[in-house]
């Protein structure tokens, strides 16, 4: 059991903010992640739940039991670090069991964790090196394992597979997923990687600037952004983002912007005239949309600049007035630079935000009640 | 192959040979300044008496005679003085390392403004600024007063004193660089400070250690000034038995040569043994790198 909850917990260094006001609850057993671009306070977070930064004010709660007062070791959860932070001048096996050797188990029940974690993590064999001897890939499981003998309450994970090439981290993330799932434990999960964060969690936390976004499960933040910035950064490649106006023609609404005109009906069209000056930002993902013959009148005008081919799919890159556009289409779609195309939209694709504020027309429409 | 294409590749070969030749030049030769007062000590203690201090200098000598070192070992008061020119070296050594690590370590982690951390490395070092000399008669006085005359304890008391600034100096650099993360990583494994230091920042530290210790040593078994000084018989040091063979009426080269090689020896043991440690990059491969 591992509720971990944050109350309006802020951090300050000096003049700058790193966490403003954040307030979050983590399940018990529920894996969270924290994204997030750079210097945006992930670490930081993560520190003080750790306890290796004290809060300028807020409380941290694990199991509703304030910990702000708690030193780190007698919180009783384990971390792993983007640097791994092995000890260089233990072996494998003493690292791993360190943690342990430090709070008094006996010398039995060490080996016995020991040898039950790299078996685990399949590093039975190197129990007897020095992190030296390692490579990259084998640091990270002897730094999960150090994590994992110590049986915490919960598991704090900072970027753990950053330093990782690209297929060893698509690799370890799966590995990562089965692992969690079988200990069982309370995860938070720290990464800038979008990707990571949709396959790994049971909820994303998405932080801009020391400030929490939104909250959710993968499939809701992905679907239904809060704004503009976690519209961006979930997803790739980015959702795309055309300035419009809404416009009434007679008894019909329409969304203008570069090369769009476009009729909106519905629970659409009722949304949008919710928009504060009719001032809006429509987002549509490279996924929905679709190439259509020319003659089609509804959709958006744009003229094709490059083209990706990624083998599985390809990335058109397109102009629309003075917007840049990418649509992602089959392998073999047939295309080439300079072609006028024409790109259908779909109604249930399509996510509008206020201009001004950012925010997705959703929330602010129906007031936090949607939410 | 074309000689156009091979004559660079030959110019390139001719070049790195003068390269390395050069290389190994200069090297011997800075490696033979350093090694002549050495070869000059080693030689006059074994040099007959005419050779001993003549001109033109004997650089090869050619009579060899052991007159010296019997010499030595008929001076009263010798053995006596090795032992304790080793006592009071180790224990100086140990206890410089010991406190001057502790300190430098508390400096280092410390969260302390960058000024106010200069300030106090400043006055740390202050102990240092100025030449032993002025220090010496007041220090005289005061270890007279304690009665620690010509005691190890006088000596050993003065040697920590000076000792300790460069100890905590070089050993702040050291901790300064050990990898935030490693220590925050024995944090949240739920080290003490005291396990911390012990078990995780020691062990990464001992290269530092090393260096610390041996120039410890070498400081204290070559002091002169203030052993001469504090001592007269019981705590009398080696190199306060070289400089007895200095006076009015002689110069002693042979004797002195003698005992001065023989001075060489413990700290070429001590420096071999503190060497092992000086394992480089002990630190590669906990994080990233
Ligand atoms: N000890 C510190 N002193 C001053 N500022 C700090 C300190 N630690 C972090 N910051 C600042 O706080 C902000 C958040 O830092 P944090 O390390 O939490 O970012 P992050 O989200 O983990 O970024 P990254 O993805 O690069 O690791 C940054 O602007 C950083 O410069
Ligand atoms: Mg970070």
């Amino acid at each position: 059991m591992a509720e971990i909850r944050f109350e309006h917990v802020t951090k300050r260094f000096g003049n700058h903010v790193a966490v403003n006001d954040l307030n979050l609850t983590v399940h018990d057993r529920e894996l969270l992640t924290l994204v997030g671009p750079s210097g945006c306070g992930k670490s930081t977070t993560l520190s003080m739940l750790a306890g290796l930064e004290d809060p300028s004010s807020g409380l941290i709660t694990i199991d509703g039991r304030v910990v702000n007062d708690v030193p780190p070791g007698a919180r009783d959860i384990a971390m792993v670090f983007q640097s791994y932070a092995l000890y260089p001048h233990m072996t494998v096996r003493q690292n791993i069991g360190f943690g342990l050797e430090v709070r008094g188990v006996p010398k039995r029940e060490i080996e016995r964790r020991v040898m039950e974690a790299a078996t685990i993590l399949g590093i039975q064999d190197l129990l007897d090196r020095r992190p030296k001897e390692l490579s990259g890939g084998q640091r990270q499981r002897v730094a999960l394992g150090r994590a994992l003998t110590r049986e915490p309450k919960a598991f704090l994970l900072d970027e753990p597979l950053s330093n990782l090439d690209a297929q060893l981290r698509m690799q370890m993330r799966a590995e990562l997923k089965l692992l969690f799932a079988r200990v069982q434990g309370t995860v938070v999960y720290v990464t800038h990687d979008q990707a990571e964060a949709m396959t790994l969690s049971d909820r994303i936390a998405v932080m801009n600037q020391g400030v929490l976004q939104q909250v959710g499960t993968p499939l809701e933040v992905y679907n239904r952004p809060k704004n503009v910035f976690v519209a961006r950064f979930l997803g790739s490649p980015s959702m795309n983002f055309i300035p419009c106006e809404v416009c009434r023609d007679g008894g019909d609404t329409y969304l203008e912007g570069p090369g769009l005109r476009y009729s909106l009906k519905g629970e659409l069209r009722a949304l949008a005239e919710t928009a504060p000056d009719r001032r809006v930002i429509l987002g549509i993902r490279p996924e929905d949309l679709k190439v259509v013959p020319k003659d089609e009148h509804a959709g958006l005008r744009c003229q094709i600049v490059l083209i990706e081919s990624m083998g599985s799919q390809q990335f058109i890159y397109a102009q629309a007035g003075n917007g840049r556009i990418i649509v992602t289409t089959e392998p073999d779609f047939q295309a080439t630079v300079g072609e006028d195309i024409q790109l259908a939209l779909d109604d249930r694709k399509l996510h509008l935000f206020d201009r001004a504020t950012e925010q997705n027309l959703l929330f602010m429409a129906a007031g936090s009640s949607v939410a | 192959m074309s000689e156009r294409a091979m004559s660079p590749a030959i110019n390139y070969r001719l070049q790195r040979h003068l390269k390395t030749g050069l290389l190994y030049g200069i090297t011997g030769l800075v490696l033979i300044i350093i090694a002549f007062p050495a070869y000059w000590l080693v030689t006059t203690s074994v040099k007959v008496g005419a050779d001993q201090a003549t001109y033109p200098p004997v650089i090869i000598p050619t009579r060899f005679t052991l007159e010296s070192y019997e010499a030595v070992f008929q001076t009263a008061g010798v053995p006596r003085a090795f032992l304790n020119s080793t006592i009071i070296a180790l224990a100086t050594t140990a206890l410089t390392t010991f406190f001057g690590s502790l300190a430098a370590y508390a400096l280092a982690k410390t969260y302390l403004s960058f000024a106010l951390r200069r300030a106090i490395m400043l006055w740390i070092l202050i102990t240092r600024i100025f030449p032993p000399i002025t220090t010496a008669i007041p220090y005289y006085v005061l270890i007279k007063r304690l009665h620690l005359g010509d005691t190890y304890i006088a000596v050993i008391l003065t040697y920590v004193a000076y000792g300790l600034p460069f100890v905590i100096w070089l050993m702040l650099g050291f901790f300064q660089d050990l990898p935030a993360d490693i220590e925050k990583a024995a944090i949240v494994d739920g080290c003490s400070m005291w396990q911390r230091f012990r078990r995780v920042v020691l062990p990464l530290a001992l290269p530092g250690l090393a260096v610390t210790a041996i120039f410890a040593f070498i400081y204290s078994w070559n002091e002169l000034l203030y052993a001469s000084m504090l001592t007269s018989f019981n705590a009398k040091t080696v190199p306060v038995v070289v400089a007895g063979f200095i006076s009015d009426q002689y110069l002693r080269w042979g004797e002195m040569s003698a005992l001065g090689t023989l001075m060489i020896i413990p700290v070429l043991i001590f420096s071999s043994l503190a060497q092992r440690y000086l394992v480089r990059g002990l630190t590669f491969g906990a994080v990233k790198g």
